[in-house]
């Protein structure tokens, strides 16, 4: 399956012409230009209407939302392409949704971006499978071509790129580095989809449906100040064991510390084979230290062999170190205060949270507090299984890009 | 027994484990090893890719801020830069003189006052040689100075030059020239050029009237010719030349006859009409080179330089016919008048300017007793007739009262 990336500025790039389809600007919205909102509706139809109804802007340039996989995807398919009918819409499913409403695991929350604020070209690779660093290149090509008829002499520096790809392709790696290297300096932000079980089916949606196998890509030229951000609260111990055997596909590593790999993990943390699980993965994560900064390498399962999948790659002689856990709130706080201090407040968060983050919050019992702090910071996005940046994957770390005010000229 | 054999068992089993740790450290440091073999080779994995995204990233992000601080300073420098130009381009545009920098290329720069002094446009003087700029006669003086210039010789304060503009007409300038660096190695010359056409049109005026009130200085104002003071001194000048030279120098007084009763008749004005009258017979009848005064009222000196005395009582003898049969009109009547003349010459008849004229005074007044309207030559050294020649010319200027008797009506006679 090769890159999906035939034109449809037609379709998208005549917000401003006012056509007669459109609502009239409503007289209340003095600055549209960027709305976040969160749906706990059960039924899909309901949720999608209750999402539209807080996203509406009469020259919506782009809506991004995220959706938890327990929704019938047809219906909301169906009923996203009926109220978001001319507007450019991406999406993907999610383990949780992540809105003014905070961390939920059952919602559908989204963003809008006025014609003001933003110019968007987005595009889908599928077939992630049999994937090629080519057709990769090809639509980064195509989504800027786009950008530049739709918006002439748009300065690089205004670029930003968000993604939304198959969490269960394990082809993160290979794509996001394709991504990253066709874009340049272009920042690209992202994360894997996800789903509420840890081994169902995960979608992106990209012209009016879903997805497998697939990534989305947007390219988007913003008006407003903006600038990503990766913040993990993990750090390493001195504690430290090396990956000694790892299978050909990369990912599931068979020995630790020359011992079957859960005995080794096991092991490193002074705990038995059998305590290993999801939960333990999650507050006992390891982490790997390159050029003295700590990278998060999340563990997706415990095999019937003693193998462990790892959510990122691995190889033979890699040294991961036991992480220590800093605290989660104080972290977020911090993340948020260089947001401020970077562009003031956000307008808007689009995040990607690694999954294994909010179970923690969850066993913390820190929901409400973090919540509050989302809801303050406008924040929207979804519970990811692994996060990309920088034409990196990463684990257990939160990442995105914040949008402040209109950037003045 | 048992526990030795127990003992052993558990040394065994203690050995085996151990070996099974050595082995499987060995194994540890065995991929440790191999790793860093590995990572400077071949294909990278997965995760070599994932790390050396990571590292070439930092470096990345390091030299991106290192590049990004050197943009914003040469920004800094270039906004600094252009804030300076556009001041200084500012200064130079508002100049009420005219500006240009030139090199051998031509003209590199030159400001509104300049291009409008020579009648171009700026863009079309940047096309133009500076040379075309200068008339052709101070082309080779403007060339001289640049060159000057240019060598950083030291510069005579200004050249004044004519420029010529573009619609061939002259403008006088004045120029002030000044070596700049432009560059490394090249110089460029900033011309200062100052219109100074109006001040020297002035200037040729002032001459002018100065030159006419040189000429006012030596005139008669009433008859034109030169006055007393001018030929004395030059009467001067030309017998010391004449001396030198072994020339002759003749001179000839002539005075009109009965002139008072002519300012007793008719008035000051028909006076004034028949001094004018005579006195550009006179200078019609005069060489260049011949120096025409009035003397006295009605009396006039004419100094012949180079002329023989015979000549210049012929000269006499023209002039006194030449007055008798001209008729001048004053209103409704017409004067004839007539003029007697005596002739002296150098240095027959005096040795100096005084008594060349003594001795012609001399002789007018034998013309004048002896009838007037006549022509006489001093025959005689001057000191012996000196006395007597006064006193006839204080009777005929009318200053005793016995003089109005001597009006003839033959020379003063009137017509209806």
């Amino acid at each position: 399956m090769g890159a999906t990336i035939e034109p449809r500025v037609q379709i998208y790039r005549h917000a401003n012409a006012g056509s007669a389809w459109r609502a009239p600007v409503p007289a209340t919205t003095a600055s549209p230009s960027v709305r976040v909102a969160q749906s706990r509706a059960e039924d899909p139809v309901a949720a999608v209407r209750d999402l539209h109804r807080q996203l509406y802007q009469a020259y919506a340039e782009l809506v991004i939302f995220f959706c938890c996989g327990d929704y019938d995807l047809e219906a909301v398919a169906a009923e996203m392409n009926s109220c978001f009918a001319g507007t450019q819409v991406i999406g993907c499913t999610g383990a949780a949704g992540i809105g003014p409403l905070g961390y939920v695991d059952r919602s559908l929350s989204g963003i809008s971006f006025g014609s003001q604020a933003l110019t968007a070209a987005s595009g889908r690779i599928g077939g992630l499978a049999d994937f090629d660093p080519d057709e990769a290149e090809a639509l980064v090509t195509v989504l800027r071509e786009r950008l530049e008829m739709t918006k002439p002499g748009v300065s690089e520096r205004d670029l930003l790129a968000f993604q939304m790809i198959d969490g269960l392709s394990a082809g993160e790696e290979p794509v996001t580095r394709a991504f990253q290297s066709a874009l340049g300096t272009i920042p690209l932000v992202g994360g894997s989809a996800g789903d509420s079980g840890p081994f169902g089916p995960t979608y992106v949606f990209e012209k009016g449906r879903f997805h497998e196998d697939s990534a989305v890509l947007l390219v988007a030229a913003s008006s407003l100040e903006f600038t990503s951000f990766c913040t993990h609260h993990l750090s390493g111990s001195d504690c430290r064991a090396v990956v000694t055997a790892v299978a050909s596909c990369g990912r599931r590593v068979l020995e630790i510390d020359g011992l079957l790999a859960a005995d080794g993990y096991a092991h490193l943390f002074g705990a038995q084979t059998a305590d290993l699980g999801p939960q333990f993965f999650v507050s006992h994560p390891v982490v790997v230290r390159i050029n003295g900064v700590d990278y998060a390498r999340g563990v997706g399962s415990v095999n019937v062999d003693g193998s462990l999948t790892f959510q990122c790659a691995m190889e033979e002689g890699v040294v991961l170190r036991c992480a220590i856990e800093n605290d989660l709130v104080t972290d977020f706080v911090g993340s948020f205060g260089n947001l401020r201090h970077a562009i003031g407040r956000p307008s808007a968060v689009l995040m990607c949270d690694c999954v294994e983050r909010s179970t923690e919050i969850a066993r913390l019992g820190l929901e409400e507090r973090v919540s509050d702090m989302l809801r303050h910071q406008n924040a929207v996005g979804f519970s990811t299984h692994g996060a990309q940046v920088g034409g990196i994957h990463v684990n257990q770390a939160l990442l995105g890009v914040a949008f402040g005010r209109r950037r003045s000229r | 027994m048992s526990s030795t054999r127990e003992h052993e068992v558990g040394a065994s089993a203690g050995a085996e484990s151990l070996r099974t740790e050595v082995a499987r450290l060995n194994r540890v440091v065995q991929v440790l090893m191999d790793r860093s073999e590995r990572v400077t080779g071949e294909a990278l994995s997965e995760y070599g890719q994932f790390q050396r995204r990571i590292v070439l990233g930092e470096i990345v992000r390091q030299r991106t801020e290192e590049l990004h601080m050197a943009l914003s300073e040469n920004e800094t420098i270039t906004r600094r830069l252009k804030v300076s130009e556009a001041r200084f381009r500012g200064l130079a545009e508002q100049s009420l003189v005219g500006i240009a920098v030139v090199d051998e290329s031509g003209f590199l720069y030159v400001n509104g006052h300049f291009s409008d002094t020579l009648g171009y446009s700026q863009s079309e003087l940047a096309a133009l040689p500076p040379l075309h700029t200068v008339a052709d006669t101070d082309r080779r003086l403007f060339a001289d100075h640049l060159r000057t210039c240019q060598k950083g010789e030291p510069q005579e304060a200004l050249l004044a030059y004519e420029g010529c503009k573009k619609d061939g007409s002259s403008v006088d300038l004045e120029l002030s020239s000044s070596r700049m660096a432009t560059g490394d190695d090249e110089t460029g010359l900033i011309l200062v050029v100052k219109d100074v056409t109006a001040r020297k049109q002035a200037e040729r005026k002032v001459k002018a009237l100065n030159d006419r009130l040189a000429e006012l200085a030596v005139r008669d104002p009433l008859t034109g010719l030169y006055n007393r003071r001018f030929m004395e001194a030059s009467l001067e000048r030309e017998i010391v030349a004449a001396a030198r030279n072994g020339t002759p120098l003749s001179v000839v007084i002539g005075d009109i006859d009965h002139f008072k009763s002519v300012n007793d008749t008719h008035g000051h004005q028909a006076g004034d009409e028949v001094l004018q009258t005579v006195s550009s017979l006179f200078r019609e009848l005069c060489r260049k080179s011949d120096i025409a005064c009035r003397y006295g009222g009605e009396e006039f000196l004419i100094v012949f330089p180079g002329m023989p005395v015979g000549l210049a009582a012929d000269w006499a003898e023209r002039a006194r016919q030449s007055v008798s049969e001209t008729e001048i009109v004053v209103g409704s009547s017409e004067l004839h008048i007539t003029a007697s003349f005596g002739v002296a010459g150098f240095p027959a008849q005096g040795k100096t300017w005084q008594e060349v004229i003594g001795a012609a005074d001399a002789a007018l007044y034998s013309a004048k007793s002896g009838g007037r309207d006549q022509v006489r030559r001093a025959p005689f050294p001057i000191s012996v007739c000196e006395d007597t020649s006064r006193q006839a010319k204080v009777q005929e200027s009318g200053r005793t009262s016995s003089d109005s008797g001597l009006l003839s009506a033959s020379a003063c006679e009137m017509k209806a």
